[in-house]
This record gives structure tokens, sequence and C-alpha cells, in this order.
């Protein structure tokens, strides 16, 4: 449930994300391009039930997130793991003023967020601002496409169609920031151009007529009062985004804090586990198999890491000392879907208690996804033809 | 065990001179940095005003003379140098040269002296230079640029390794121990790391070369992406042999405890290094004509010293680590040299950095180079050792279980430690070698390994091939290391290499035939070691023949080759002196010359000992006669008793000696090889039963056979051929055998005594010479005519057939 939950929520928001990047790829054309192109690929998500979708998306997400981070019982992890988990609770520090100052334009200052003016801000006049959704699309990116790989890549079609998804992969990221560096330049030039404009218009009004200071008191006031409205409207801007951003560092502290609270009672005795053809480690108990393979660098191959979905981690328990949890409706899904006798198991779901564990590798630690498919077809094969007992792969 | 010590101590020396080799670059790229765009303090000098030309002129013009086309031109126009310029293009005595470069030291100094004062307004000044620049706008837009540029570069990157993933992953995760699978899997890594890192390079590179840039921006943006490119090589070289995470693929004898602190600290200094060149280069950009402040220098020296700082922090950290295993695994690493290495290196930096304060790049280069010379030659040596110790476990397998102690393991890498006894670790492969490396520098000591007991040993062949080699290659990898070093040295000293044996100066001709000299002595030094580990192998290998075993071809190999050894070491002495003496400038062709004419001459004398000499080693070559066997030449027969470089001894059965030349030797015939058939006859009257001969032959036949003596010499044994041939008086009955040759005569002896017995057992009678004398006529005969009838028989039978002759040439 909270699987399908995230994957989904995930997926909506990845969405919106390539839109919104391809969206940004126009501006290699020209900044109208991109104005036309927003009416079709950006602006529908602010409407309606879609603009709904999104929202509820990305705060289930975040906290489904935040959950998993709270689940996890070692920070030691892989890299494409440890990646997402940082890259994710990156997203919205680095996110929260760009979504603020949308909705800010929009609701509080009341203009339409277009891409000229949101650029404008970006280049000409804070380009810290301009850095930081840099870094954003990179995170992002990084972020779901790690999710989506780890989804999608033991899936059987999968294979096909890689190779025409890699180079996509990489191309969106790269010409939305390409879009965004020229349309910047394009901005900066209009703004450059104005600055200019606005000189020569002020100077030819100083020159050629003189304003009486009725006309000159008025239009300072004029002036006076759009500032304080303005600086109002900064406040008040500025305070929903620290607002955020104060929500969001308490949800991570607390979650961290329940985190420690959980794991505090965590007995600090040894799990001893033998590898069959391997070498013999020591962990700490609480982890999973697979997390105490990886802290040992014991080779084991896991291909949608951890999640339990791909199989590819299963061990034969040759020998426990303790009883092993019992599976759970993921673990048993897919021993099912695989096949597997009684005696196998995932490691990724199993955590060996105190004592020694003996288990046997029953995937190649190489194994690509490729390989999976070809092995589940002859397995099904032989399962067909003889009801032969899992044979170890090669 | 000795195998973990000795790695260790590879482990250690490796990790300093990789550090102190990365020092070296940053270091040379900060000075460099430094050195193009002058220093710039002197304009601050008051007292300027005969106004001598500026410090930056004359560094400016020194570039341009260290320039080789530059010089080229120069001397075309015929022109005379100009005074007061260092480097070896002109033609200045020593003391303008030592002048100047005092001269240019005390200018560092003020310099140096300026910008410390100055020190509290650099930070301003260099952020109001860097204002007047860019706007800060337009840094933040760069950093935008760089950004993006390293997601086009690792995006590229990324992809290249999805299609990567899978080789690169089989690789890491085969484990194999051989070590040319090894090296392959490392090597093919290494190319896709690199592969990778190209693509990353070429994604980012050309992302900037497709952008306009002001030239500040440019300048910044570049070195950006150096930062980030050099940072990544260096990862990657080192990764490449210290293979941090996966140590099968490993290519040093290092630990993943020390492989991986190694590593980082590698990565960290390389960063350090390329970041310091990069600030200092971006600084000078920046301020380098307006700096009266000295603010750049003081970055760069700054920046110089981060570098040492973390040079030396790596050193103490890695000796640290050493020193704690080496505690928790009894190796054996005396505290004093735990002490020394660090300290040394230390030192070596501290000095480094301090002759790069007082911008004195040659005298730095020196002490660079020959203060890392040692430690690098040594553990290259060692790597060297490393892997000739992996190629055998895998090419010998059951030899490394039997002699686990001994020579094949580890120690000839292991220097001898100080309490050890001298000769304690020396294999049989190389006692030169062992001599050559335990110097009292050596950088661990190890237990002397135990002499190891005799025994198995001639089972297996005493030296290996590669143990041939492994000398060789020490030599080799010393020699290139060397000639590296000379080669370094005169590019830090004189610019232009080659064109330094046509420099005037003193120095730079000292420098040029000192280099010469080197350069031969290693080479022919090379040669030497490399023909005298082959003599001394092919000796070692030779077992002299035991008892009365017949000694093979080798024999005389083994009187030759010290010969040859010993003309080896004469020619290339001779080789060596001539060209050193010509590389001084004597002329060497009268003395050629001369030598020529009394090598004529004694040529001339000696023609037939050269034709013996050349001809005895063509015999052997056609293996025509080994010790001990029995030849024929010509009229003379004998056993061969001992062989001299020239002439060959032969002893005859009955004990005279003859000395007989190679050269002599037309035709030779030998008797002793493979087989000999030997004939017998003997004669029985005409009535005897043959068929019983046949048997009584056949039965002795078979107890020859039987005879533990020489029974196993005998190839075909005894068999009767029947009647040969039919005399006057009887008939001559042939047997023969076939036996090994020198087992003939034992066999010949017993055949006879076997036989007459045999025969005399059966009633068979040998023939005998008789007359028989009809008289006619039937009265009997008186005395006298008996008498003179059995002298005419007499005549007769004598006449008839002479006493027999003996067979000649039985011993």
């Amino acid at each position: 449930m909270v699987r399908n939950l995230r994957m989904l929520s995930g997926t909506v928001l990845f969405v919106f994300v390539t839109l919104h990047l391809l969206n940004m790829a126009f501006g290699l054309i020209s900044i109208d391009a991109v104005e036309t192109a927003r009416t079709y690929l950006t602006a529908p998500w602010s409407y309606g039930p879609v603009f709904v979708l999104l929202m509820i998306s990305m705060i289930v997400h975040m906290v489904l997130g935040l959950y998993s981070l709270y689940r996890r019982s070692t920070l030691r992890m892989s890299g494409y793991d440890g990646s997402q988990l940082i890259f994710g609770l990156l997203i919205m520090p680095l996110l929260a003023s760009h979504i603020v100052g949308i909705y800010a334009t929009k609701y509080i200052f009341e203009a339409d967020p277009t891409y000229r003016l949101i650029l404008s801000v970006f280049w000409v006049s804070s380009p810290l601002e301009g850095l930081r959704q840099v870094f954003v699309v990179v995170v992002v990116w990084v972020h779901g496409i790690i999710g989506i790989f780890s989804w999608m890549r033991i899936k059987p079609w999968w294979e096909r169609v890689s190779w025409f998804i890699y180079p996509l992969i990489v191309a969106v990221p790269v010409v939305a920031l390409l879009g965004f560096v020229d349309a910047g330049n394009q901005v900066i030039a209009e703004a450059e151009q104005a600055a200019q404009e606005y000189a020569a218009y002020v100077e030819t009004e100083e020159t050629e007529e003189e304003l009486s200071e009725d006309e000159l008191r008025a239009e300072e006031e004029a002036a006076e009062e759009r500032r304080a409205l303005n600086n109002e409207r900064f406040a008040l801007t500025y305070f929903i985004l620290w607002m955020v951003l104060a929500v969001y560092a308490a949800m991570v502290v607390i979650t961290l804090a329940l985190r420690a609270w959980r794991l505090r009672s965590r007995s600090q005795r040894m799990a001893t586990i033998n590898y069959v053809d391997g070498p013999t480690v020591e962990a700490k108990v609480g982890l999973s198999l697979l997390e105490m393979s990886r802290i040992n660098e014991v080779a084991h191959a896991n291909l949608c890491r951890g999640r339990g979905r791909c199989g590819t981690c299963r061990v034969r328990v040759v020998e426990s000392e303790s009883e092993l949890n019992n599976p759970s409706t993921v673990e048993v899904a897919t021993l099912a879907r695989l096949g597997s006798p009684q005696d196998v198991r995932l490691a990724c779901q199993i955590c060996p208690q105190a004592g020694s564990l003996t288990v046997e590798r029953l995937v190649s630690p190489d194994i690509a996804p490729r390989d999976m498919v070809l092995n589940q077809k002859a397995e099904a094969r032989a399962r067909t033809g003889a009801p032969a007992p899992e044979m170890a792969d090669a | 065990m000795p195998d973990m010590t000795a790695n260790l101590r590879v482990a250690r020396s490796l990790i300093v001179a990789t550090i102190l080799l990365f020092f070296a670059i940053g270091s040379a790229g900060v000075s460099q940095a430094q050195m193009i765009p002058g220093a710039p303090a002197p304009q601050a000098e008051p007292e300027a005003e005969p106004t001598p030309p500026s410090p930056n002129d004359i560094r400016e013009l020194m570039r341009l003379l260290a320039d080789p086309s530059v010089v080229v031109w120069l001397r075309s126009q015929g022109e005379q140098m100009l005074d007061g310029e260092s480097g070896f293009d002109d033609s200045e005595s020593f003391q303008e040269e030592l002048a100047e470069r005092v001269e240019r030291t005390r200018l560092r100094l003020t310099s140096l002296a300026i910008s410390w004062r100055n020190l509290p307004a650099a930070p301003a000044f260099l952020s109001e230079a860097w204002q007047e620049q860019v706007t800060s706008d337009q840094t933040l837009r760069s950093i935008i640029y760089v950004v993006i540029f390293l997601v086009i570069g690792s995006g590229l990157e990324w992809l290249y390794r999805q299609y990567t993933l899978q080789p690169m992953l089989r690789l890491e995760l085969n484990k194999s121990t051989s070590l040319s699978h090894r090296l392959n899997a490392a090597v093919l890594r290494a190319v896709l790391v690199f592969g990778g890192l190209l693509i990353f390079s070429i994604g980012t590179i050309g992302a900037f070369l497709s952008f306009t840039w002001p030239s500040f921006v440019e300048n910044i943006v570049l070195n950006l992406l150096t930062i980030v490119i050099t940072i990544r090589v260096a990862s990657t070289v080192s990764m490449f042999f210290l293979a941090p995470r996966v140590p099968e693929l490993r290519l040093v004898p290092l630990s993943s405890a020390l492989a991986r602190p190694l590593h980082y600290w590698l990565v960290l200094i390389a960063s350090i290094g390329v970041i310091s060149f990069s600030v200092t280069d971006v600084f000078v950009h920046l301020a380098g004509n307006t700096d009266a402040l000295g603010a750049t220098l003081a970055v760069a020296v700054g920046t110089g010293a981060a570098l040492a700082v973390a040079v030396i922090l790596a050193v103490w950290h890695l000796s640290w680590i050493i020193g704690k295993r080496s505690l928790r695994e009894d190796a054996i690493v005396s505290s004093r040299r735990l002490k020394f290495w660090p300290g040394y290196l230390t030192l070596l930096t501290a000095a480094t950095w301090c002759l790069w304060l007082l911008s004195a790049t040659e005298l730095m280069w020196t002490v660079i180079i020959l203060g890392l010379l040692f430690p690098v030659t040594r553990l290259l040596n060692g790597w060297i050792d490393y892997f000739f110790d992996e190629a055998e476990a895998k090419h010998e397998p059951e030899q490394q279980e039997n002699f686990e102690p001994e020579a094949v393991e580890a120690p000839p890498i292991v220097p001898v430690a100080e309490a050890a006894p001298a000769d304690a670790g020396v294999g049989a492969d190389g006692p030169l070698e062992q001599t050559a490396v335990a110097e009292p520098g050596s950088i661990t000591p190890v237990e002397p390994t135990p002499a190891e007991p005799e025994g198995a040993e001639e089972e297996e062949e005493a030296v290996s091939a590669l143990e041939l080699y492994r000398p060789v290659a020490r030599r080799f990898v010393r020699f290139v290391a060397v000639l590296c070093a000379i080669f370094a040295l005169l590019a830090a000293w004189g610019g232009n290499i080659f064109s330094l044996s046509e420099s005037q100066t003193f120095s730079g001709r000292f420098v040029g035939i000192l280099a010469d000299i080197i350069t031969v002595l290693l080479i022919a030094d090379l040669i030497w070691i490399w023909a005298k580990s082959a003599i001394d192998r092919r000796l070692a290998n030779y077992v002299p023949p035991q008892g009365s075993e017949a000694p093979g071809p080798e024999a005389r190999m083994a009187t030759l080759l010290p010969i040859l050894r010993v003309t080896l070491m004469v020619t290339l002495i001779a080789i060596v002196i001539m060209t050193i003496l010509a590389s001084m400038g004597i002329n060497v062709g009268p003395l050629l010359a001369g030598a020529g004419v009394i090598g004529i001459a004694v040529g001339f004398g000696a023609q037939a000992l050269v034709k013996d000499i050349v001809s005895g080693i063509f015999f052997l070559i056609d293996d025509a006669f080994r010790i001990g066997e029995y030849i024929e030449v010509g009229s003379l027969r004998g056993t061969v008793e001992s062989m001299s470089i020239r002439s060959l001894r032969v002893r005859h059965h009955l004990g005279a000696i003859h000395t007989i030349p190679f050269g002599e030797l037309t035709s030779l015939t030998n008797y002793s090889r493979d087989w000999v058939i030997m004939r017998l006859e003997f004669r029985v009257p005409f009535d005897t039963d043959l068929k019983l001969v046949k048997k009584i032959v056949k039965k002795i036949g078979a107890e020859l056979q039987e005879n533990e003596v020489y029974g196993d010499g005998i190839i075909q044994t005894l068999k009767s051929q029947g009647v040969r041939r039919m005399e006057e008086f009887n008939m001559v009955v042939g047997v023969k055998f076939m036996a090994k040759p020198g087992s003939q005569w034992l066999v010949r002896r017993d055949a006879y005594q076997k036989l007459r017995d045999a025969f005399d057992a059966n009633g068979i009678n040998f023939a005998q010479r008789n007359v028989t004398v009809e008289v006619l006529g039937d009265q009997p005969l008186g005395e006298e005519a008996k008498k003179a009838i059995a002298g005419a028989a007499q005549n007769a039978v004598d006449s008839a057939a002479g006493p027999p002759q003996p067979v000649p040439d039985e011993p």
C-alpha cells in the first residue's frame, strides 16, 4: 500500500517535472515559444483537479519519504540509495522559494507567473535564485530517475526500451538547462534594453517638460504607496517561505528523533552470517541481511535495491540459529512469482537475529535485468516441463 | 608472514613516493604560476633610479632565451649573447651565474617582505580588484554556467556508464588471483573509467567552448573546470593502481586498510594542489599588473603552505596507520625506520617549500628529484618484486607450497635487517641484488628468513626463468628511474637538454658530461646484469656428474661460461672507458687504432688458437663426444678424459694420454653411443650337433640377461647365428649380442666362459688344429721316420694359419 502510494505520487510528480523541464527547453527557441508551450505543458497543472492531484502527490510523497527515513535501520547505504535519500531531503529547501514565489506572484502580487517574469527574477534581479534552480533541476531529476529506475528496470520490457530511454534521461535536463540559459540571455538583453529605454525616457522627461509640483508629489506618493504595498507583499511572501521551511525542518528533525527513539533499544548484539562459497561476516542485529551484505562488502545481487520486488537478493537459508521474521506480503508475492521453495527468502526482507545464520546466495551478484528475465523464463519452462527444484542461477 | 611484512614495506615506500610525486606536481604548478607573470613587488621599490631592466623584463627575456627557437635565431644572427642571463645558453662565467642567482633571491626576499607587510590589506585589495573585473551577478552567472557544464558532462558520463555497467560489474566481481588476469582486469577497468572521464571532459569543455566569454570570466570558468577534471583524473589514476574497494584488482601490494586512506590522501593532495594552482592563476590574472602590495604572492605562498602541510599530514597519518598495523600484526617494523622516513619526507617537503618560497626553482627541483630518487627506486624495485612474486606464485604453485620460506616467496625484496646476518636472506638467485638493496636506508626491515634445509631442491630447477629476469627487471627499472631523474634535472636546469653538449658554460658542459657518463654506466650495468644473471643461471643449473655417470654436453658449457663472462666484462669495461673518455673530449681514435693494430698482430698469432676454440664450440654443438666416452680420432683411441677451451684429452686404454687440439679433429668416431654389437665366434669340429649348440647358446643368453651386474646393459642377448663359414678342419659358429657401450667386454668375457663350460658339459669339443698324416705302406715306422713326419706336419699346420692376432683395441 505504502509502496504503491509512493510510486503513484512519485510518478505524478515526475511527469510534472518532466513536462516543466520540456517546457523550459523551448527557451532554446525563444521566450515566446516557452510561453506558448506553457499553455499546453505547465499551465494545466495549476487548475482544478490536476492542481489538487499535484499538491496531494507532493505532500504524500514527502511524508512517505520521511516515513521511509524513519523506517531505515541503518544510514550506511549504497550510493544510489544514499543519493536518493539526500537529494530527496534537499528538494524542499531548494525548491520552496520557487514554489512559494510562483504562488505568491499569482495570489499575493496578483500577476500571471509567466516564464518571462520568473526568468527575469532568476537572471536579472537575483541570480542566486537562478543558481538554486539549476541545483534543483539536478537534484529533483536524479531523485526521480533513481526512483523510476528502481521500479522499472526489473520489468521484462525494460531491457528493450532502456536503450532509447537512457539518452532521453540525460537529454531532458540538459536541454532544459540549455533552454534556461538561452532564455535567460534573452531576458537579460531585454532587461538591459528596457533599462536603456527607461533612462532615455527619464532624460527626455526631465529636459522637455517640467512637471508641476503637485504632479510630482502625486507621483511620488503613488510610488511610495506602491513601494509600501510591495514591501507588505514581500514580507508576507517571505513569511510564508520561512514558515514552509521551518515546518519542513521540524518534520525532518522530528522524523530523525523518532527514528533515534525507535532504534534506541536496538540490541548491540552481533549476528554472524556465513555465506556459502563466501566469507563469514558479523553485523549488528537490526539490519536486513542485504544491508549486512552491503556494509561488509559482500557482493549481493539486488536489482530493485532492497524493495522486495525483484527477488534477485533471494537466499537459501541453510541454517539459522534464531527464528527469522515471517515473510511480509510483498515477499510472499515475490517468492510465489518466482516459484521458490520454502527455505528461500529475500535478503532485503529478513532481519537476522543474534547468532549465526548460514545462507546461500542464489543469484550471481553481477546479474543484469536482462539475465533475470531470461532466468525467469528458463525457470518457468523448467517448471512447466518438469517440476524441478529451483536452479542456482548461473 | 615474510610476504606480509615485505608488502608492508613496499606499501610504505609506495605511499610516500606517490604523495611526494603529487606534491612535486602540485608545487610545480604553483611555482610555474608564480614564475610566469613575474614577481610584481619590485615596482614598489623606491631606489630604482638608474632603471636597470626590471625583474619582469629580465624574466621575460630569460623565458625567451630558454626557448630553443630563439636561441637558434640568436646564434644565426651571430650576435653576442646578452650578459646577466641565467641558463646554459650563453657564455657567462660561473661567477656571474651565481651572482645573478643571488640577486634574484634577494629580489624575491624583498618582495616576500613587502607582501608580508601588506598582508592585512591584501583581501580588501583582491576583492576590490575582483569587483572591478566582474560584478557579483556575473560571478553567479558564471557559476550557473559551470554547474550546467558539469551537469552536461556528468549526464553524458552517466549515459556511458549505463552502457558499460555490466562489463564493469563483472570485472569487479570476478575474483581471480592470477596476475595476468588481474592486470588485464585492472587495465580494462581503467580504460572503462577513463572513457567515462574523457566523455565527461568532452561534455564539459565542449559546452564551455560553445559559449563566448569575457576574458576574465573565461579564465575563472576554465580554472573551475580544470579543477574538477584534474581531481577526477587524479582520482582515476589512483584508483587504477590502488583499487581501494576491490582488492582483487589492486596492482600494488597494499592492504585495504592502507589503500583507502592512501587513495583519499592522494585525491585530497591533488585537489589542494590543483586548487592552489588555479586560485593563484586566477589572482595573477586578476591583479598581475597592478599588484603593488604583493597580494597575489601572499595567496601563492598561502596555498603552497597548505599543500605542504597536507603532504606532511598525509605522510604522518599513513605512517601512523602502518605503525599501528605492524604493531597488531607483529610485523617487525622497527620504530627507528618508522620515525626516519616520515621525518625525512617532512624535511624534504619543508625544504622544497622553502626553496620555492625563495624562488630557487632549479634548486627546488634538484632537491625534489634527488630526494625522491632513492625512495622511488626502492619502491619501484619492491613493486617489480611484487609482480615477480605474483607471477611465480601462479607459475609454480607446487613449488611455492614446498618451498614456503624459500627465495621464491619474498626474500628477494626483503632487505636484510640490521640484526640479520649478512647472508641470511640471500637466495640462490642474486646475492648481488641483495647487497644492492641492503643499504642502511631500507625502509622496513624484515625478519631474516630461516635458511631452507636442502634436499627437495634437486628435483626442481634451481633457478626459474622468471628468477632470471628479476634482477634484470630491477636494474632496468632503476636505469629508467635514474635516467628520468637525469632528464628532469637537466630540464630543470638547462631548458634544452640536447643542446647541452654544445653549451659553452662550464657548468653546462660539466652537467652534460656527467649525464653522458652516468647513462653509459647505467646501460653497461644493465647489459652486464642481464648477461651475468643468464650465465649464472646456466651455471647454477649445471649439476656436476655424480660418480661414474657420464657428464653431458653442459659440462663443457660449464668451462666455457665463466670465460665468456670474463670476456664480456672486459669488453664492457673497455667500451665504457672509451665512451667516457670520448665524452670528456679526449680523442679515442688513435687509442682505438693502436688497439686495432695490436689486435691484428695478436690475431695472426692466435689464429690456430681461435680455430681450436671455434671448432671446439661446434663439436660441442654437434654433441660429438662427451667426457668419459671412448672415441677414435685418426689413429688415436681412448676415453675422453677432459676438455679445455683449446684441446681434448683422450686416454688410451693402456694409459697413454693423447692431447688433441680441436682444430685437428677432422672426423671423429665415437664408440660409446647408444649400443654396440659384439660378435663372437668359435670353432667346432664338423661332427658337432648344431642344434644342441643353438640350444646351449640360447640358454646362456638367458642366463646372461639374468645377471645382476650387467644384465641391464644387454639390449639383445646372446644368440646363435649358426655356422658362419667352413674351414678346412672345422666349422666356425657365430654368436652375437647387443649391449650398451661399456658393458660389452664384461658380457663377452662371461659369454665365452659359460659357453666353454657348457660345451664341455655337453661333450662338444672345440676344434683343435690336427694334421692327419696318412702313411702308405704297412710296415711300422721307425722313430726317425715318426719325427720326420711330425716335423713336416708341424710345418704344414704353421704355414696354413699363422698364430692368431690379438684383437688390438680392447681395454
